[in-house]
């Protein structure tokens, strides 16, 4: 079924609203993993998110669909849901790197590189962190990124350059000070 | 650049397979789901049958007068039917309106008429007094010259 048509039937009805569920489920889950460093965390904050659709989907419209669709929509709750999560909690980045240096995650469980990249990653701005773990571990093209943060393209490409350009440096500083250690 | 791009590229992301989560979320948002539009439409709903009603009921009293009173006794019973409200309210005023000394009128020479009668009181606009009550006897023809000034005040 089409997915406007599914969106359209949900609001009503259960049965697709479920069907959109299991769809965006698995991407949710797995941007939100990539910006928080807690199982509980990350399950209240998909939580949230699927809380927040369901009670608000009778807003979403499809007249703006050709500017926002229903997976942009969604991952913009998410967005918006991992910073209030940041805010709330004045949880800056040193204060989750210092709990997570007591219990890292588990090198056995998931890729040196990517924990490092992570790790690296949640010492730049949130909005920077945002726009990296959706390019590059959520593999979204810049026209789904503008439908999520509501700028243009080109603007984008450039804060994408920039942060780029930011993290290249952090994690040659963190090579440097043999941070990458703490996984070996 | 282009070498920090191929190494976020070619990095391994771990997806994250949590079923128990999966399940207990898809559970508790079943239980939890909710229309906004069918809450709108139950409003709706109820907003437009009490306007039907209050209309039935305006148009009620129109077609058939009795009808509000029907429903008055029906919702209320005979409850308060046919008591001398006048009396009462006779009673109130007389406290209010004339104060009187009980004891200066029976020490009076004036005596108390038990002759139960009706009188009319009349107000007039005096140029030299102001107002003027006029009593007089009711079902008995008011005579210019026989009209007994009772009081007189200017306000």
């Amino acid at each position: 079924m089409e997915e406007r048509e599914l969106v359209k039937r949900a609001k009503q009805d259960i049965q697709a609203f479920d069907e959109l569920y299991r769809i965006y489920y698995p991407k949710i889950n797995n941007f939100v993993f990539h910006r928080t460093y807690d199982e509980d965390v990350r399950n209240e904050i998909v939580s949230n998110v699927f809380y927040k659709a369901m009670k608000n989907l009778y807003r979403f419209k499809f007249l703006d669909s050709h500017r926002c669709s229903f997976s942009a929509w969604l991952y913009r709750i998410a967005v918006s849901e991992v910073n209030q999560y940041y805010r709330d909690r004045k949880r800056d980045f040193k204060l989750v790197m210092k709990k997570k240096n007591d219990k890292p995650d588990d090198p056995t469980v998931y890729p040196y590189e990517f924990l490092y990249v992570k790790q690296c990653l949640s010492y730049l701005k949130p909005f920077e962190q945002n726009l990296i773990a959706l390019k590059y571990f959520e593999k979204k093209s810049y026209r789904e990124l503008s439908e999520i943060f509501g700028k243009k393209e080109n603007a984008l490409k450039v804060k994408t350059h920039r942060s780029l350009k930011k993290l290249k440096n952090i994690l040659e500083q963190e090579k440097d000070h043999g941070q990458d250690q703490r996984y070996a | 650049m282009d070498k920090i791009k191929d190494m976020l590229n070619s990095l391994k992301i771990p997806l994250i397979d949590d079923k128990f989560q999966f399940n207990a979320l898809r559970s508790r948002l079943l239980q939890a789901f909710f229309s906004r539009q069918r809450v709108y439409m139950l409003r709706y709903r109820w907003a437009v049958s009490m306007a039907a009603l209050l209309f039935l009921i305006l148009v009620a009293t129109f077609m058939v007068p009795d009808f509000t009173s029907s429903v008055n006794t029906l919702v209320f019973g005979d409850q308060g039917k046919g008591q001398p409200l006048v009396a009462e309210n006779v009673e109130k005023s007389k406290g209010i309106l004339m104060p009187v000394d009980q004891g200066k009128i029976a020490n009076s020479s004036n005596r108390l008429i038990n002759d139960d009668k009706t009188y009319l009181i009349r107000q007039y606009n005096s140029p030299r007094s102001g107002k003027v009550m006029v009593v007089s006897e009711y079902n008995k023809q008011l005579q210019n010259n026989k009209i007994k000034k009772v009081s007189a005040s200017s306000y």
